[in-house]
Protein backbone atom coordinates (compact mmCIF):
# COMPACT_ATOMS: atom_id res chain seq x y z
CA UNK A 1 0.00 0.00 0.00
CA UNK A 2 0.92 3.70 -0.64
CA UNK A 3 1.67 5.49 2.68
CA UNK A 4 3.48 8.73 3.56
CA UNK A 5 6.70 7.79 5.38
CA UNK A 6 9.15 9.91 7.50
CA UNK A 7 12.43 10.28 6.04
CA UNK A 8 14.58 12.74 8.22
CA UNK A 9 14.03 15.93 9.52
CA UNK A 10 11.88 18.24 7.21
CA UNK A 11 11.30 15.11 4.54
CA UNK A 12 8.23 13.14 3.72
CA UNK A 13 7.40 11.09 0.93
CA UNK A 14 5.17 8.50 -0.21
CA UNK A 15 6.02 5.27 -0.21
CA UNK A 16 5.13 1.51 -0.91
CA UNK A 17 5.22 -0.40 2.36
CA UNK A 18 3.93 -3.86 3.46
CA UNK A 19 -0.05 -3.76 3.71
CA UNK A 20 -1.20 -4.10 7.62
CA UNK A 21 -2.26 -7.36 8.99
CA UNK A 22 -4.22 -8.82 12.62
CA UNK A 23 -1.30 -9.45 15.18
CA UNK A 24 -3.41 -9.34 17.47
CA UNK A 25 -7.21 -10.90 18.45
CA UNK A 26 -8.50 -7.37 19.52
CA UNK A 27 -7.09 -5.68 16.04
CA UNK A 28 -8.93 -4.59 12.91
CA UNK A 29 -7.71 -3.58 9.54
CA UNK A 30 -9.54 0.00 8.77
CA UNK A 31 -9.38 1.44 4.89
CA UNK A 32 -8.38 4.96 5.91
CA UNK A 33 -10.87 7.24 4.49
CA UNK A 34 -9.69 10.84 5.62
CA UNK A 35 -6.66 11.60 8.06
CA UNK A 36 -5.97 14.98 8.79
CA UNK A 37 -2.29 16.70 9.73
CA UNK A 38 -1.83 17.73 13.32
CA UNK A 39 0.54 20.48 14.64
CA UNK A 40 2.18 17.39 16.68
CA UNK A 41 3.30 15.88 13.71
CA UNK A 42 5.13 18.85 12.65
CA UNK A 43 7.68 18.28 16.38
CA UNK A 44 8.16 14.93 14.57
CA UNK A 45 8.88 16.41 11.42
CA UNK A 46 11.16 18.83 12.35
CA UNK A 47 13.20 16.38 14.61
CA UNK A 48 12.05 17.19 18.04
CA UNK A 49 11.25 14.21 18.82
CA UNK A 50 14.41 11.87 18.49
CA UNK A 51 12.70 8.42 18.37
CA UNK A 52 11.54 8.65 15.03
CA UNK A 53 13.27 6.31 12.26
CA UNK A 54 13.36 6.54 8.38
CA UNK A 55 10.39 4.76 6.80
CA UNK A 56 8.12 5.36 10.05
CA UNK A 57 4.63 6.32 8.46
CA UNK A 58 2.94 9.30 10.74
CA UNK A 59 -0.40 10.57 11.42
CA UNK A 60 -2.42 10.00 14.23
CA UNK A 61 -6.19 11.59 13.21
CA UNK A 62 -7.96 9.53 10.99
CA UNK A 63 -11.49 7.99 10.18
CA UNK A 64 -12.08 4.99 7.68
CA UNK A 65 -13.88 2.15 7.37
CA UNK A 66 -13.76 -1.15 8.99
CA UNK A 67 -11.99 -4.17 6.31
CA UNK A 68 -11.03 -7.38 8.29
CA UNK A 69 -12.35 -8.45 11.76
CA UNK A 70 -10.05 -10.20 14.87
CA UNK A 71 -11.37 -12.93 16.50
CA UNK A 72 -12.19 -11.24 20.17
CA UNK A 73 -13.33 -8.05 18.41
CA UNK A 74 -17.00 -7.64 19.67
CA UNK A 75 -18.20 -3.96 18.59
CA UNK A 76 -17.53 -3.80 15.14
CA UNK A 77 -17.57 -5.47 11.70
CA UNK A 78 -16.81 -5.49 8.23
CA UNK A 79 -18.11 -2.21 6.75
CA UNK A 80 -18.57 0.02 9.80
CA UNK A 81 -17.04 3.62 9.21
CA UNK A 82 -15.38 4.40 12.11
CA UNK A 83 -13.27 7.19 13.90
CA UNK A 84 -10.76 6.17 15.91
CA UNK A 85 -8.77 7.84 19.35
CA UNK A 86 -5.65 8.47 18.67
CA UNK A 87 -3.99 7.21 21.75
CA UNK A 88 -4.38 3.06 21.98
CA UNK A 89 -6.11 1.85 25.11
CA UNK A 90 -6.26 -1.91 26.48
CA UNK A 91 -9.60 -1.40 28.37
CA UNK A 92 -7.94 -3.55 30.87
CA UNK A 93 -5.31 -1.73 33.14
CA UNK A 94 -5.65 0.30 36.05
CA UNK A 95 -5.45 3.62 33.96
CA UNK A 96 -8.00 3.01 31.04
CA UNK A 97 -11.14 1.61 33.92
CA UNK A 98 -10.49 5.15 35.82
CA UNK A 99 -10.45 7.24 32.49
CA UNK A 100 -7.10 8.29 31.60
CA UNK A 101 -6.87 6.37 28.42
CA UNK A 102 -3.74 7.91 27.49
CA UNK A 103 -1.78 6.91 30.29
CA UNK A 104 -2.58 2.91 29.20
CA UNK A 105 -0.04 0.52 30.73
CA UNK A 106 -0.76 -2.00 27.70
CA UNK A 107 -0.59 -0.20 24.66
CA UNK A 108 3.31 0.65 24.66
CA UNK A 109 5.20 -1.91 23.23
CA UNK A 110 8.78 0.16 23.20
CA UNK A 111 8.40 2.22 26.42
CA UNK A 112 11.87 2.23 27.62
CA UNK A 113 12.88 4.86 25.98
CA UNK A 114 10.10 7.01 27.21
CA UNK A 115 10.66 5.30 30.42
CA UNK A 116 13.94 6.98 30.33
CA UNK A 117 13.06 10.21 29.91
CA UNK A 118 9.49 11.05 31.80
CA UNK A 119 10.55 7.76 34.29
CA UNK A 120 6.77 6.19 33.10
CA UNK A 121 5.62 5.80 29.64
CA UNK A 122 2.31 6.77 28.18
CA UNK A 123 0.28 4.64 25.82
CA UNK A 124 1.11 4.16 22.20
CA UNK A 125 0.12 6.22 19.61
CA UNK A 126 -0.26 5.50 15.85
CA UNK A 127 2.35 7.49 14.35
CA UNK A 128 3.86 9.22 16.82
CA UNK A 129 7.46 7.93 16.93
CA UNK A 130 8.80 4.80 18.92
CA UNK A 131 8.88 6.35 22.25
CA UNK A 132 4.70 5.85 21.51
CA UNK A 133 5.12 2.11 20.80
CA UNK A 134 6.01 2.54 17.35
CA UNK A 135 2.65 2.05 15.86
CA UNK A 136 2.51 2.78 11.99
CA UNK A 137 0.35 6.42 11.04
CA UNK A 138 -2.96 6.81 9.50
CA UNK A 139 -1.41 8.43 6.49
CA UNK A 140 -1.62 5.54 4.93
CA UNK A 141 -4.08 3.51 2.67
CA UNK A 142 -4.60 1.00 5.61
CA UNK A 143 -4.08 0.86 9.05
CA UNK A 144 -4.18 -1.40 11.90
CA UNK A 145 -6.38 -0.56 14.96
CA UNK A 146 -5.19 -2.69 18.15
CA UNK A 147 -7.87 -2.37 21.34
CA UNK A 148 -10.09 -2.04 18.64
CA UNK A 149 -13.59 -2.38 20.72
CA UNK A 150 -12.28 0.61 22.73
CA UNK A 151 -10.86 2.95 20.43
CA UNK A 152 -12.85 2.71 17.87
CA UNK A 153 -16.17 4.41 17.67
CA UNK A 154 -18.98 3.80 15.17
CA UNK A 155 -19.91 7.02 13.29
CA UNK A 156 -23.84 7.97 12.82
CA UNK A 157 -25.26 7.74 9.52
CA UNK A 158 -26.11 11.43 9.42
CA UNK A 159 -22.12 13.00 10.57
CA UNK A 160 -19.78 13.65 7.64
CA UNK A 161 -16.59 12.10 7.09
CA UNK A 162 -15.02 15.78 8.30
CA UNK A 163 -17.48 16.16 10.95
CA UNK A 164 -16.28 12.98 12.71
CA UNK A 165 -12.73 13.09 11.33
CA UNK A 166 -11.71 15.74 14.24
CA UNK A 167 -13.32 13.60 16.69
CA UNK A 168 -10.23 11.35 16.70
CA UNK A 169 -7.35 13.86 17.71
CA UNK A 170 -8.20 17.66 17.91
CA UNK A 171 -12.03 17.85 19.30
CA UNK A 172 -11.14 15.65 22.26
CA UNK A 173 -7.94 17.18 23.31
CA UNK A 174 -9.71 20.83 22.98
CA UNK A 175 -12.56 19.11 25.43
CA UNK A 176 -9.91 17.76 27.37
CA UNK A 177 -8.04 20.97 27.78
CA UNK A 178 -10.82 22.92 28.79
CA UNK A 179 -12.47 20.84 31.07
CA UNK A 180 -8.76 20.31 33.05
CA UNK A 181 -9.07 24.53 33.06
CA UNK A 182 -12.18 24.12 35.04
CA UNK A 183 -13.64 26.11 32.27
CA UNK A 184 -17.29 26.60 33.70
CA UNK A 185 -19.69 29.87 34.41
CA UNK A 186 -18.29 32.86 35.58
CA UNK A 187 -15.11 31.57 34.70
CA UNK A 188 -12.80 33.90 31.98
CA UNK A 189 -11.02 31.49 29.98
CA UNK A 190 -7.96 31.93 27.85
CA UNK A 191 -6.66 30.01 24.87
CA UNK A 192 -3.15 30.43 23.37
CA UNK A 193 -2.98 28.82 19.93
CA UNK A 194 -6.09 30.04 17.37
CA UNK A 195 -5.22 26.27 15.48
CA UNK A 196 -7.70 23.11 15.35
CA UNK A 197 -6.89 22.54 18.99
CA UNK A 198 -7.30 25.83 20.13
CA UNK A 199 -10.31 26.69 18.27
CA UNK A 200 -12.01 23.63 19.70
CA UNK A 201 -10.88 24.38 23.65
CA UNK A 202 -12.76 27.50 23.24
CA UNK A 203 -15.56 26.14 21.27
CA UNK A 204 -15.35 23.45 24.50
CA UNK A 205 -15.44 25.85 27.02
CA UNK A 206 -18.37 28.05 25.43
CA UNK A 207 -20.21 24.66 25.92
CA UNK A 208 -19.02 25.03 29.58
CA UNK A 209 -20.97 27.99 29.87
CA UNK A 210 -17.75 30.40 30.39
CA UNK A 211 -18.48 33.77 31.11
CA UNK A 212 -15.92 34.74 28.13
CA UNK A 213 -13.51 32.72 26.03
CA UNK A 214 -10.78 35.13 24.91
CA UNK A 215 -8.05 33.08 22.22
CA UNK A 216 -5.06 34.73 21.42
CA UNK A 217 -2.47 33.79 18.33
CA UNK A 218 0.71 35.63 16.41
CA UNK A 219 -1.43 34.83 12.72
CA UNK A 220 -3.79 37.14 11.72
CA UNK A 221 -5.40 34.50 9.48
CA UNK A 222 -5.92 32.33 12.14
CA UNK A 223 -7.22 34.17 14.66
CA UNK A 224 -10.11 35.28 11.64
CA UNK A 225 -10.60 31.69 11.33
CA UNK A 226 -11.29 31.82 15.02
CA UNK A 227 -13.96 34.34 15.20
CA UNK A 228 -15.51 32.87 12.12
CA UNK A 229 -15.76 29.42 13.41
CA UNK A 230 -16.73 29.90 17.45
CA UNK A 231 -18.69 32.87 17.24
CA UNK A 232 -18.23 35.07 20.71
CA UNK A 233 -14.81 34.88 20.71
CA UNK A 234 -12.73 37.40 21.43
CA UNK A 235 -9.42 37.58 19.50
CA UNK A 236 -6.32 39.01 20.46
CA UNK A 237 -3.17 39.43 18.57
CA UNK A 238 -0.08 38.70 20.19
CA UNK A 239 2.09 40.30 17.48
CA UNK A 240 0.39 43.73 17.56
CA UNK A 241 -0.97 43.82 21.12
CA UNK A 242 0.32 43.12 25.12
CA UNK A 243 -1.59 40.51 26.22
CA UNK A 244 -1.14 40.30 29.32
CA UNK A 245 -2.58 44.16 29.33
CA UNK A 246 -5.64 42.86 27.61
CA UNK A 247 -6.05 40.43 29.31
CA UNK A 248 -6.21 42.36 32.20
CA UNK A 249 -8.83 44.97 30.36
CA UNK A 250 -10.91 42.15 29.74
CA UNK A 251 -11.70 41.39 33.60
CA UNK A 252 -10.69 44.11 35.71
CA UNK A 253 -7.12 43.59 36.06
CA UNK A 254 -7.48 39.77 37.45
CA UNK A 255 -6.64 37.94 34.07
CA UNK A 256 -8.01 34.84 33.23
CA UNK A 257 -8.98 32.32 35.30
CA UNK A 258 -8.11 29.22 33.33
CA UNK A 259 -5.70 29.47 30.84
CA UNK A 260 -5.57 26.87 28.25
CA UNK A 261 -2.05 26.50 26.33
CA UNK A 262 -2.59 24.55 22.74
CA UNK A 263 0.67 25.61 21.37
CA UNK A 264 3.31 23.42 22.74
CA UNK A 265 7.06 22.80 22.07
CA UNK A 266 7.43 24.99 18.98
CA UNK A 267 6.01 28.12 20.02
CA UNK A 268 6.96 31.03 18.14
CA UNK A 269 7.98 34.51 20.03
CA UNK A 270 9.08 38.02 19.59
CA UNK A 271 12.64 37.39 17.58
CA UNK A 272 15.32 38.02 20.73
CA UNK A 273 12.89 35.22 22.62
CA UNK A 274 12.92 33.33 19.62
CA UNK A 275 16.16 33.01 18.96
CA UNK A 276 17.62 32.34 22.19
CA UNK A 277 14.80 29.20 22.22
CA UNK A 278 15.97 28.11 18.73
CA UNK A 279 19.67 28.44 19.81
CA UNK A 280 18.73 26.59 23.38
CA UNK A 281 16.29 24.14 21.25
CA UNK A 282 19.91 23.33 19.29
CA UNK A 283 22.15 22.25 21.92
CA UNK A 284 19.96 20.89 23.84
CA UNK A 285 19.77 22.63 27.45
CA UNK A 286 16.42 23.01 26.59
CA UNK A 287 14.39 20.97 24.41
CA UNK A 288 11.12 22.69 24.19
CA UNK A 289 9.94 26.58 23.36
CA UNK A 290 7.71 27.39 26.06
CA UNK A 291 6.76 30.67 24.85
CA UNK A 292 2.64 30.70 25.28
CA UNK A 293 3.31 28.40 28.49
CA UNK A 294 5.51 31.32 30.05
CA UNK A 295 2.64 33.91 28.59
CA UNK A 296 0.30 31.68 29.89
CA UNK A 297 1.61 31.36 33.24
CA UNK A 298 2.50 34.61 33.88
CA UNK A 299 -1.14 36.22 32.66
CA UNK A 300 -3.46 33.51 34.53
CA UNK A 301 -5.05 35.20 37.61
CA UNK A 302 -4.38 33.93 40.79
CA UNK A 303 -5.24 30.40 42.43
CA UNK A 304 -6.12 29.99 38.45
CA UNK A 305 -5.57 26.90 36.25
CA UNK A 306 -3.46 26.60 33.79
CA UNK A 307 -3.92 23.50 31.30
CA UNK A 308 -1.28 22.16 28.75
CA UNK A 309 -2.68 20.80 25.79
CA UNK A 310 0.01 21.99 23.25
CA UNK A 311 2.54 19.16 23.35
CA UNK A 312 5.71 19.33 24.47
CA UNK A 313 8.42 16.22 24.57
CA UNK A 314 11.56 17.12 26.80
CA UNK A 315 12.81 20.29 28.57
CA UNK A 316 11.47 23.77 29.39
CA UNK A 317 14.27 26.19 29.93
CA UNK A 318 13.19 29.82 32.42
CA UNK A 319 9.80 27.71 33.52
CA UNK A 320 8.24 30.17 35.47
CA UNK A 321 8.20 28.03 38.87
CA UNK A 322 7.89 31.10 40.76
CA UNK A 323 4.88 32.54 39.39
CA UNK A 324 2.71 29.00 39.57
CA UNK A 325 3.93 28.48 43.50
CA UNK A 326 3.29 32.09 44.57
CA UNK A 327 0.04 32.68 42.61
CA UNK A 328 -1.44 29.31 43.76
CA UNK A 329 -1.62 28.11 40.25
CA UNK A 330 -2.77 24.54 39.47
CA UNK A 331 -0.84 22.88 36.00
CA UNK A 332 -2.69 20.39 34.54
CA UNK A 333 -1.54 18.50 31.34
CA UNK A 334 -1.61 15.24 29.08
CA UNK A 335 -2.17 13.44 26.67
CA UNK A 336 -6.17 13.62 25.52
CA UNK A 337 -8.36 10.41 26.65
CA UNK A 338 -10.11 9.88 23.69
CA UNK A 339 -12.01 6.96 24.67
CA UNK A 340 -13.90 8.69 27.49
CA UNK A 341 -14.85 11.76 25.70
CA UNK A 342 -15.49 10.32 21.97
CA UNK A 343 -18.76 8.80 22.83
CA UNK A 344 -19.91 12.54 24.10
CA UNK A 345 -18.65 14.36 21.66
CA UNK A 346 -20.28 12.55 18.91
CA UNK A 347 -23.87 13.24 20.43
CA UNK A 348 -22.82 17.14 20.57
CA UNK A 349 -22.06 16.59 17.28
CA UNK A 350 -25.18 15.17 15.77
CA UNK A 351 -26.89 17.27 17.83
CA UNK A 352 -25.32 20.66 15.92
CA UNK A 353 -24.08 22.00 18.92
CA UNK A 354 -20.18 21.32 17.21
CA UNK A 355 -19.04 21.39 13.80
CA UNK A 356 -15.33 20.42 13.91
CA UNK A 357 -15.32 20.03 9.69
CA UNK A 358 -15.03 24.15 10.44
CA UNK A 359 -11.26 23.35 10.41
CA UNK A 360 -10.40 21.30 7.28
CA UNK A 361 -9.44 24.02 5.12
CA UNK A 362 -7.35 22.26 2.77
CA UNK A 363 -7.64 18.67 1.14
CA UNK A 364 -5.00 17.00 -0.79
CA UNK A 365 -4.48 13.01 -1.80
CA UNK A 366 -1.83 11.04 -0.09
CA UNK A 367 0.52 11.56 -2.71
CA UNK A 368 0.72 15.79 -2.23
CA UNK A 369 1.04 14.95 1.39
CA UNK A 370 4.07 16.55 1.80
CA UNK A 371 3.27 19.99 0.04
CA UNK A 372 0.02 19.84 2.42
CA UNK A 373 2.59 19.56 5.22
CA UNK A 374 4.66 22.41 4.13
CA UNK A 375 1.74 24.69 3.85
CA UNK A 376 0.24 23.38 7.29
CA UNK A 377 3.87 24.15 8.11
CA UNK A 378 4.40 28.18 7.25
CA UNK A 379 0.34 28.25 8.16
CA UNK A 380 -0.01 29.73 4.90
CA UNK A 381 -2.67 30.25 2.54
CA UNK A 382 -5.00 29.96 5.70
CA UNK A 383 -4.44 26.71 6.49
CA UNK A 384 -6.20 25.07 9.87
CA UNK A 385 -5.84 21.75 8.93
CA UNK A 386 -5.08 19.83 5.46
CA UNK A 387 -6.93 16.73 5.66
CA UNK A 388 -5.64 13.78 3.31
CA UNK A 389 -7.91 11.26 1.52
CA UNK A 390 -5.81 8.38 0.57
CA UNK A 391 -8.61 7.21 -1.80
CA UNK A 392 -8.20 10.15 -3.76
CA UNK B 1 38.18 38.83 22.90
CA UNK B 2 35.40 38.63 26.05
CA UNK B 3 33.89 35.51 23.62
CA UNK B 4 37.71 33.99 23.46
CA UNK B 5 38.15 34.46 26.88
CA UNK B 6 34.97 32.57 28.07
CA UNK B 7 35.82 29.83 25.17
CA UNK B 8 39.23 29.32 26.96
CA UNK B 9 37.91 29.70 30.13
CA UNK B 10 35.16 26.50 29.53
CA UNK B 11 37.54 24.66 27.31
CA UNK B 12 38.30 22.15 30.42
CA UNK B 13 34.64 21.36 30.82
CA UNK B 14 33.57 21.28 27.51
CA UNK B 15 36.40 18.81 26.35
CA UNK B 16 35.57 16.97 29.98
CA UNK B 17 31.79 16.79 29.15
CA UNK B 18 32.89 15.29 25.42
CA UNK B 19 34.51 12.58 26.68
CA UNK B 20 32.03 11.65 28.93
CA UNK B 21 29.85 11.82 25.85
CA UNK B 22 32.29 9.42 23.81
CA UNK B 23 33.06 6.75 26.94
CA UNK B 24 28.97 6.68 27.31
CA UNK B 25 29.09 5.95 23.48
CA UNK B 26 31.70 3.15 23.79
CA UNK B 27 29.73 1.64 26.44
CA UNK B 28 26.60 1.32 24.92
CA UNK B 29 28.61 0.15 21.58
CA UNK B 30 29.96 -2.68 23.57
CA UNK B 31 26.76 -3.25 25.50
CA UNK B 32 25.06 -4.33 21.80
CA UNK B 33 27.49 -5.30 19.79
CA UNK B 34 30.39 -6.56 22.27
CA UNK B 35 30.97 -10.43 23.98
CA UNK B 36 28.18 -11.79 25.92
CA UNK B 37 30.19 -11.23 29.70
CA UNK B 38 30.49 -7.72 28.58
CA UNK B 39 26.86 -7.05 28.11
CA UNK B 40 24.02 -6.23 31.16
CA UNK B 41 22.75 -8.66 32.76
CA UNK B 42 19.36 -8.25 32.41
CA UNK B 43 18.03 -8.98 35.65
CA UNK B 44 17.02 -7.31 38.75
CA UNK B 45 13.57 -6.80 40.69
CA UNK B 46 10.76 -5.98 38.60
CA UNK B 47 7.58 -4.51 40.29
CA UNK B 48 4.28 -4.75 38.24
CA UNK B 49 0.60 -3.58 39.37
CA UNK B 50 -2.21 -5.93 37.80
CA UNK B 51 -5.49 -4.68 37.55
CA UNK B 52 -7.25 -8.35 39.61
CA UNK B 53 -8.49 -7.96 42.11
CA UNK B 54 -7.10 -10.99 45.32
CA UNK B 55 -10.45 -13.33 44.16
CA UNK B 56 -9.15 -13.19 40.57
CA UNK B 57 -5.29 -14.24 40.63
CA UNK B 58 -4.77 -15.63 44.00
CA UNK B 59 -1.61 -15.51 46.30
CA UNK B 60 -0.64 -18.77 46.22
CA UNK B 61 1.55 -20.46 43.51
CA UNK B 62 -0.08 -23.57 43.18
CA UNK B 63 -3.13 -21.46 41.58
CA UNK B 64 -1.12 -19.32 39.55
CA UNK B 65 -2.28 -18.88 35.47
CA UNK B 66 0.45 -20.60 33.39
CA UNK B 67 2.13 -17.43 32.74
CA UNK B 68 3.35 -16.32 36.58
CA UNK B 69 4.21 -20.27 36.79
CA UNK B 70 6.58 -19.94 33.84
CA UNK B 71 8.05 -16.73 35.26
CA UNK B 72 8.21 -18.57 38.28
CA UNK B 73 10.42 -21.05 36.86
CA UNK B 74 13.51 -18.64 36.49
CA UNK B 75 12.83 -15.86 38.81
CA UNK B 76 11.12 -15.31 42.25
CA UNK B 77 7.98 -14.14 41.97
CA UNK B 78 5.65 -12.76 44.57
CA UNK B 79 2.14 -11.95 44.30
CA UNK B 80 0.11 -9.67 46.82
CA UNK B 81 -2.32 -6.76 46.91
CA UNK B 82 -0.80 -3.06 46.37
CA UNK B 83 -0.37 -0.67 48.68
CA UNK B 84 -2.14 2.28 46.70
CA UNK B 85 -5.24 0.21 46.08
CA UNK B 86 -4.63 -3.16 48.28
CA UNK B 87 -8.85 -4.13 47.40
CA UNK B 88 -8.65 -3.69 43.56
CA UNK B 89 -4.99 -4.45 42.73
CA UNK B 90 -1.94 -7.31 43.19
CA UNK B 91 1.68 -6.38 42.54
CA UNK B 92 3.48 -9.25 41.29
CA UNK B 93 7.60 -9.20 42.04
CA UNK B 94 9.69 -10.80 40.09
CA UNK B 95 13.68 -11.36 41.29
CA UNK B 96 16.99 -12.46 40.05
CA UNK B 97 16.35 -14.58 36.60
CA UNK B 98 17.58 -14.41 33.35
CA UNK B 99 16.79 -12.35 29.97
CA UNK B 100 15.24 -8.93 29.72
CA UNK B 101 12.83 -9.50 32.76
CA UNK B 102 12.09 -5.92 32.79
CA UNK B 103 10.14 -7.38 29.63
CA UNK B 104 8.65 -10.52 30.61
CA UNK B 105 7.05 -8.90 33.41
CA UNK B 106 5.79 -6.14 31.36
CA UNK B 107 4.47 -9.55 29.63
CA UNK B 108 2.99 -11.26 32.09
CA UNK B 109 1.09 -7.94 32.93
CA UNK B 110 -0.29 -7.74 29.51
CA UNK B 111 -1.48 -11.58 29.56
CA UNK B 112 -3.13 -11.43 32.85
CA UNK B 113 -4.48 -7.83 32.24
CA UNK B 114 -5.69 -8.12 28.70
CA UNK B 115 -5.71 -11.55 27.63
CA UNK B 116 -2.99 -11.37 25.14
CA UNK B 117 0.54 -9.90 24.37
CA UNK B 118 0.78 -7.16 22.09
CA UNK B 119 2.19 -7.16 19.23
CA UNK B 120 5.47 -4.72 18.64
CA UNK B 121 3.93 -3.24 15.35
CA UNK B 122 7.63 -1.97 14.09
CA UNK B 123 8.88 -3.67 11.14
CA UNK B 124 12.34 -5.39 10.91
CA UNK B 125 14.66 -2.40 9.94
CA UNK B 126 15.67 -4.53 6.64
CA UNK B 127 11.93 -3.96 5.91
CA UNK B 128 11.37 -0.76 5.83
CA UNK B 129 12.21 0.85 2.41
Amino acid sequence: MKALCWQGVGQLAVETVPDPALLNKQDVIVRVLASSVCGSDLHLLNGFVPAMKQGDVIGHEFLGEVVEVGSEVERHRVGDRVVVASPLGCGACVHCTEGRWSLCDNSNPTPELAEAVFGHAGAGIFGYSHAFGGFPGSHAEYIRVPFADHGAFAVPEGLSDEQALFLSDAVPTGWMAAEQADAGPGRTVAVWGAGGVGQMAARAAQLLHAEEVVIIDRVAGRLEAAVRNVPGVVPIDATSEDVHERLAELNAGRGPDACVEAVGMESDSGVPQRTYDRVKQRMVPGTDRAGALRQAIRACAKGGTVSVAGVFGGFVDKFPMGAVMNKALTLRSGQQHGQRYIPMLIDRVTRGELDPSVLATHRVGLEEGADAYEVFSRRADGCVRAVLYPGR
Amino acid sequence: MRYRELLHKNAPLTLFAMSGVGVLRALRHVERTGPKWARPHRGGTYVAEINRGAEELSADPTQWPPVLTELAEHAEVRVEPTLVRPTMCLRVTARGGEGDLGRQVREAKQLLETGEVLASPALPEGDRR
